[in-house]
């Protein structure tokens, strides 16, 4: 009764931070964007922004985005409407659940409920688990199908009917939700028949029967799996795609006396080698867990922290101690999902990634709990009651500091340092959007710079622009193919970088530039004249808005002649 | 009859060997003349950067109207500075340092591998583990304690203050190999490969690629 009570609160707990400003704080960023008008598009036209009829990969930037989120979103969308909060959803709803799943995992794991409810409290106040699951993102949906993928393979063991088919469902699920987990989850799975494997002999009828049904469920993805999208994908994010610059092989090659030395220690397959183990090596580094974080990457950036609070380390020692000294087969599943879990990440170009290591932070605050109730047991023992005091009250103060410093960090500092630009949280468009929606009329034309990246879709998305429409003049520019994609525009809109030297010879034409594209120094009185400004939360120049009043007609004709010139040269 | 728990004479001409073909003991030989005399740099909790760092933030505390004592006790020169020493401590286990890339200052290191070879991190683990299991806690102490020095180094992933750890890490490794050598012969075979393919590897990189880069640093400066 205890632990349900403490279950629910700390469920409650999980809801609150997991719900709080949800939509309102932090911009939409241009992944969220396109899940949402994907599903929009598929809600009303049954068929994704390029006109694809119910695609298991959909396009979007070019990135070729997973389908289980889109797919999932689409009831959400019909009730709530395109939003924010829409997108969100369903990442903070299934993050809240894995609390529950995470509990009930560990409780069957280590059949201590003090372990799980330590480790369902964690979770549900993990800066890495919150940082991803507050986003409209597709590995939040695809971390909670992972989790139940685990716990049905559990239950399965433990001689539930239901048990395998709900983990073949969920680890299939998680296949389609994201690209990492395509990797992730068969390894998964074979761990947990290789830990489990007696159990499965004696269930094997039950077993091979869910296996078949999860080999159907998966089967429809298979053809998009060897698709030139889903192979362009793979060329894009990962190591296989990466070639060396030319004056690199060069300079090595220059310096060596001979290509023997060169075969040896410098080939490409070699380099590649090594570098996924150094990113494999990464993802365990205690500045990266502790200290920094994903420090490269705005979104993935908690400021002045790493992922995990700097007070579990110690308990995750011990944690590590306590499963390194323990004969139990548990270790195994334990550690071989510690192993496993970097994997997916090691094999793209980054060189960490919390996004793609999301299955991490559930499997190290297990490990964290496990040290922390061997601590605290012998904590409990000591006979000396203020020195036990002294040391319990200390771990109180230290751990509500690092949790208030925590939320300051998620909610201001951060913040502060991640509403710019496409790293970033791209602030700034909605106000856009909106200011332009109400002055479109007035212009023949309205271009917008893609400086700050995906313009086209952050105008789909919060016009609501029909679907319909759109589908018929849609069109992806990609500036080179392992480049992502920008929109090309629609009806009066062109999304392109705006060059002022050449644009400022364009009359009845708005332009929505950045600080660097639409300088003001260029921007002279009575040639052309700012129309509105954006700014970002922190005063900072967002978009300027400006038009052509009357343009300088000399410069304008050498413009002229010049782009003749270089169109004959072409021709 | 008693065990004897005295270590093998192996174990010390392991020790002396592996310590023979570290990265970080041949850059700072064939460098010494640059590098010494050499005065650290300490951080101090008065350091203009922290300061302005704490200043900085709690400013942005204020003005999200977060009252002034809870933003004192959440941003203060104590809390950044102990961060910053936590910090500069946890970065002398970061593997990127370790394995791969080493001290910032290419004085220090030759940015294609780390002070130890990568080879040594299985032998590391290896030996960790025959330490716990052999409960020899004073040799896991001493090394959780060796970083802690650099940790008031301003620079951070210096090399010459985290010299005790390496020195430990390879002991640490040395007991690796011998547990191992016991137990999985073709393993340590394969480790023991590795570590050569390294040693040349590091050998060659230190002869023909490295002048060039560290003559790039010196140009740059």
């Amino acid at each position: 009764m205890k632990y349900k009570i403490l279950l629910t609160l700390i469920f409650l707990l999980a809801l609150v931070l997991r719900f709080y400003k949800l939509s309102e704080f932090r911009c939409l960023n241009w992944d969220e964007a396109a899940f949402g008008y994907n599903a929009y598009s598929i809600l009303t036209t049954g068929k994704d922004e390029y006109g694809v009829t119910l695609p298991l990969q959909f396009k979007s930037v070019g990135d070729y985005k997973a389908p289980l989120y889109i797919y999932l979103t689409v009831p959400v969308i019909k009730i709530f409407g395109l939003n924010a909060f829409s997108v969100r959803l369903l990442p903070s709803l299934l993050g809240s659940l894995s609390i529950l799943v995470i509990y009930f995992i560990v409780n069957y794991l280590t059949k201590r409920k003090s372990v799980a409810i330590v480790s369902a409290f964690l979770l549900a106040v993990s800066p890495w688990h919150l940082q991803f699951v507050r986003g409209g993102v597709d590995f939040g949906i695809s971390n909670f199908f992972v989790n139940l993928g685990i716990l049905g393979f559990l239950l399965g063991v433990k001689g539930r009917r239901l048990g395998f088919i709900l983990s073949f469902l969920s680890f299939t699920a998680s296949i389609f939700a994201y690209f990492a987990d395509r990797l992730f989850s068969p390894l998964m799975l074979v761990l947990l028949i290789i830990t489990f494997r007696k159990e499965i002999l004696i269930k094997r009828r039950l077993f091979l029967k869910s296996l078949v049904i999860g080999l159907l469920v998966v089967l429809p993805i298979i053809p998009s799996l060897i698709s030139g999208g889903h192979i362009e994908k793979i060329l894009k994010t990962t190591v296989f795609g990466y070639t060396r610059p030319a004056d690199y092989v060069q300079q090595i090659n220059s310096e060596d006396p001979s290509r023997v030395l060169y075969f040896l220690f410098h080939t490409d397959y070699f380099e590649t080698v090594w570098g996924i183990i150094n990113k494999y090596l990464n993802h365990f580094s205690p500045t990266f867990l502790f200290t920094q974080g994903a420090v490269m990457d705005p979104r993935q950036l908690i400021y002045g922290m790493g992922l995990m609070y700097l007070i579990e380390l110690p308990f995750l020692l011990v944690g590590l101690y306590y499963l390194i000294k323990n004969k139990d087969r548990v270790k195994i599943l334990i550690l071989g999902w510690l192993i496993l879990a970097p994997i997916p990440a090691a094999i793209t170009r980054d060189l960490v990634s919390a996004r793609r290591t999301l299955n991490m932070p559930v499997i190290l605050l297990i490990i964290t709990s496990l040290g922390f109730i061997y601590v605290y047991n012998i904590w409990n023992k000591w006979d000396r009651k203020i020195l036990r005091l002294i040391v319990g009250a200390s771990f109180v103060l230290i751990s509500v500091y690092q949790i208030f410093f925590y939320l300051f960090s998620y909610y201001i500092f951060t913040t502060n340092r991640t509403i710019k630009g496409p790293a970033g949280w791209q602030c700034g468009y909605k106000e856009l959007v909106n200011y332009i929606d109400s002055v479109e009329m007035n212009y023949q034309r309205i271009i917008v710079d893609t400086a700050y990246q995906g313009p086209y879709i952050f105008f789909l998305f919060y016009e609501k622009y029909p679907p319909i429409n759109y589908q018929s003049q849609a069109k992806l520019i990609q500036s080179s193919p392992d480049s992502l994609g920008e929109g090309q525009g629609y009806d009066k809109y062109e999304f392109r970088p705006i060059y002022w030297p050449k644009d400022r010879c364009l009359k009845d034409v708005l332009f929505a530039g950045t600080f660097d594209s639409l300088p003001m120094k260029d921007i002279k009185e009575g040639e052309a004249e700012v129309v509105n400004t954006i700014y970002f939360q922190n005063g900072d120049v967002a978009f300027r808005l400006v038009k052509v009043v009357n343009p300088d007609s000399f410069h304008c004709k050498e413009i002229n002649q010049e782009t003749d010139i270089s169109k004959f040269t072409a021709s | 009859m008693k065990k004897s728990t005295k270590q093998p004479r192996s174990n010390n001409w392991f020790l002396i060997l592996f310590l023979l073909i570290s990265p970080w003991f041949w850059i700072i030989v064939r460098n010494r003349n640059t590098i010494f005399p050499f005065s650290f740099k300490f951080l101090s909790i008065d350091n203009q950067l922290l300061i302005e760092e704490t200043n900085n933030l709690r400013g942005e505390l204020l003005n999200a109207d977060v009252p002034g004592n809870l933003s004192k006790f959440v941003v203060n020169k104590f809390t950044t500075y102990t961060f910053e020493l936590t910090r500069r401590y946890l970065e002398t286990f970061d593997p990127q340092y370790l394995f791969f890339i080493g001290d910032l200052d290419l004085t220090k290191s030759t940015h294609s591998t780390g002070p130890l070879y990568l080879s040594f991190l299985p032998l590391i683990i290896v030996g960790l583990f025959d330490l716990i299991q052999k409960k020899k806690r004073l040799l896991i102490f001493i090394l959780l304690l060796t970083p802690v020095p650099a940790s008031f180094i301003q620079n951070h992933y210096e090399t010459l203050s985290r010299i005790p750890v390496f020195l430990l890490l390879t002991y640490v490794a040395v007991i690796g190999l011998v547990k191992l050598r016991k137990t999985r012969k073709i393993l340590t075979l394969l480790l023991v490969v590795l570590l050569i393919f390294e040693f040349f590897r590091f050998s060659h990189d230190f002869v023909f690629h490295y002048p060039r880069r560290l003559a790039n640093q010196v140009i740059l400066k």
